[in-house]
C-alpha cells in the first residue's frame, strides 16, 4: 500500500481575507467571458473552490488577483469554453474581415467631424454588447487588459501564452470591437460611411528587427 | 520608422508597453507625419472612450446575492473535511493507475458519469504532459508536482498495455489524472478521479458483473466507455477498442 502526506491545514480565514475582495472583479470578467449570468456564477464559484484547494501553492506576497484570474481563466478554458464557442458559432457572424488598417482614413474623417463624437456618446451597454460579439479568444485578452488593467506580462501568465500572442490577440480583439461599434454607428445613422482606400499591411516585427540591427 | 509600422506600436504605446527608444521614435514620426498623427489621435480617442465605457460597465457591478454565501459555505465544507473523506491513495490495483487528486472535493454536485465529457477528453487527443519514457518514475514525479502528493504506481500485469504518459485533466467538476495507454496500437484513455457518491448511470449504459465486480458499460459517439470504482476512486476507460475487450482490460486492473 502506498499513501501520501497530508497537506498542512489550510487556513480558511486567511484565504477569505485575501480573496473575497476580488469576487466582484472575477464575476465582472466571468460575465463578459461567458455572457451568461448563470455560467458566470458557476465559474466564479468553481474558481474560489479551486483556489482554496490550491491555496498552499500560492506564494505569499505575490499578486493574488492575477493568481485568481489565472485559475478562473484555466477553469473557463477547461470547462466552459467549448460551450461558449458553440453558442458563438450559432449566433454571431463569422469574423472573416481582414483588419489590415488599424484606423481607416474613413474612420479618421468620420470621427473627426465635430458632430461625430460617437465613441464618447456611446452607452456602456452598447459597448458591452459589441464586446460580447468579439470571439472568445480575443475577448478574453481585451477583458483582462481593458477592464482589469493587467499588463501584457500578467496576461501572458494568466492565459498561459507568450507575450507576443497577447499583443496580437489584443490588437485584433480591439480592432474587431472598434469595427463593430463603427458599423453600429453607421447603421444607426450617427455617422456616414465614406469610401476607404486600401491600406498597407502592418508590420511590427520587421520594424523591431530593423531597429535592432541599426541600434 | 515607416507609416505602416506606426499602428502596432501606437497600440502598444497606449498600454505603456513600448521601450523608451521606441516611444521616442514613434513621437518623432508623429511630429513629421500628419496622417499618422490623425490616425493615432483617433485611435487613442476610440481606445480611451471604449475602455472608459467598459470599466463603467463593471463599476459597481455586484455578483448576485447569495453567491458569496454559497462560496463561503462550500469553503467551510472543504476546510472542515474530515481525514477519512480525503482521497485515499492506497489503491490495490495491479496496474499503473495514478492516484489522483486528493485535493478533496465538493460534495455539493451530484456525481455523474457524463459520457459526453469523458469521450470529449479522450478525443481532444491532448498530448501527455509527461511521457513514461524510461519507466513510471517521471509520471510519478509529474503527478506529485501537479497534485502535491507522492503517488506510487503499481506495475500493469497486462503486457500489451503500455503506459505512454499522463496529464492532469478535469472531469465531473474535479481534477482527474488522465493516463494514456497504448494497447497494441490502440489509444486508451484512463481517467481517475475521486468518487463523490453513487454515480448516475446514463440511460444507454448497462451494468455488467465481472468476477463479482460491477462495471458500467456503454458507448458514446462511437467510443466505448467502461467505468468502475475502487476505494473511493472512479476509473473510466475510453477507447475505440472493442467493448468486451475494454471490459477485460478494465477488469485486469483488479487487485
Amino acid at each position: 500500500m502506498f499513501g501520501f502526506k497530508r497537506k498542512p491545514q489550510r487556513n480558511r480565514s486567511e484565504f477569505e481575507t485575501l480573496t473575497l475582495e476580488h469576487m466582484d472583479a472575477l464575476y465582472g470578467a466571468a460575465l463578459r467571458l461567458t455572457r451568461s449570468p448563470k455560467d458566470a456564477e458557476d465559474l466564479v464559484q468553481d474558481t474560489f473552490l479551486k483556489a482554496f484547494r490550491f491555496f498552499d501553492s500560492f506564494e505569499k506576497g505575490t499578486n493574488i488577483k492575477a493568481w485568481l484570474f489565472k485559475i478562473q481563466t484555466n477553469t473557463f478554458i477547461n470547462k466552459y469554453r467549448r460551450k461558449v464557442k458553440e453558442r458563438e458559432v450559432a449566433d454571431t457572424p463569422a469574423e472573416d474581415v481582414v483588419l489590415d488598417r488599424f484606423v481607416s482614413s474613413e474612420q479618421v474623417r468620420a470621427l473627426q467631424d465635430p458632430e461625430g463624437d460617437f465613441f464618447g456618446k456611446l452607452l456602456s451597454d452598447e459597448v458591452v454588447e459589441a464586446l460580447d460579439q468579439v470571439p472568445v479568444d480575443f475577448r478574453m485578452v481585451v477583458i483582462l487588459a481593458d477592464i482589469q488593467g493587467f499588463s501584457y506580462k500578467e496576461i501572458a501568465e494568466i492565459v498561459g501564452c507568450p507575450v507576443g500572442t497577447v499583443m496580437s490577440r489584443l490588437f485584433r480583439g480591439r480592432r474587431i470591437l472598434q469595427k463593430h461599434l463603427y458599423e453600429y454607428a453607421i447603421q444607426e445613422g450617427i455617422i456616414s460611411p465614406e469610401v476607404d482606400e486600401a491600406g498597407d499591411a502592418i508590420d511590427l516585427d520587421s520594424y523591431r528587427e530593423r531597429r535592432k540591427k541599426t541600434a | 520608422m515607416e507609416c505602416r509600422e506606426v499602428e502596432r506600436l501606437a497600440d502598444l504605446s497606449l498600454d505603456g508597453e513600448v521601450s523608451a527608444g521606441e516611444q521616442a521614435e514613434l513621437e518623432a514620426h508623429l511630429m513629421r507625419c500628419a496622417e499618422c498623427r490623425a490616425r493615432t489621435t483617433t485611435l487613442r480617442w476610440m481606445h480611451d472612450s471604449i475602455r472608459a465605457k467598459l470599466q463603467d460597465s463593471v463599476d459597481g457591478l455586484e455578483p448576485p446575492a447569495g453567491l458569496k454565501d454559497r462560496i463561503c459555505t462550500e469553503l467551510r465544507v472543504e476546510g472542515g473535511a474530515a481525514p477519512g473523506t480525503a482521497w485515499r491513495a492506497a489503491l490495490p490495483l495491479s496496474m499503473a493507475l495514478a492516484v489522483v487528486a486528493i485535493l478533496s472535493w465538493s460534495r455539493s454536485h451530484a456525481p455523474s458519469l457524463d459520457p459526453e465529457e469523458t469521450v470529449d477528453r479522450h478525443t481532444q487527443n491532448m498530448m501527455p504532459e509527461v511521457r513514461a519514457r524510461g519507466g513510471e518514475q517521471e509520471v510519478q514525479r509529474y503527478i506529485q508536482k501537479q497534485l502535491g502528493h507522492p503517488v506510487e504506481l503499481p506495475q500493469p500485469d497486462d503486457r500489451n498495455l503500455r503506459l505512454v504518459g499522463a496529464r492532469v485533466s478535469h472531469l465531473d467538476n474535479a481534477d482527474a489524472v488522465h493516463l494514456l495507454y497504448d494497447h497494441r496500437g490502440a489509444r486508451i484513455s484512463v481517467f481517475a478521479n475521486p468518487k463523490r457518491g453513487n454515480m448516475a448511470m446514463p440511460a444507454s449504459f448497462s451494468r455488467r458483473l465481472v468476477e463479482g465486480r460491477p462495471y458500467l458499460v456503454g458507448s458514446h459517439r462511437g467510443y466505448n466507455v467502461v467505468a468502475t470504482e475502487r476505494d473511493d476512486v472512479v476509473y473510466r476507460f475510453v477507447s475505440d477498442v472493442d467493448g468486451a475487450e475494454l471490459v477485460r482490460i478494465a477488469a485486469s486492473v483488479q487487485p
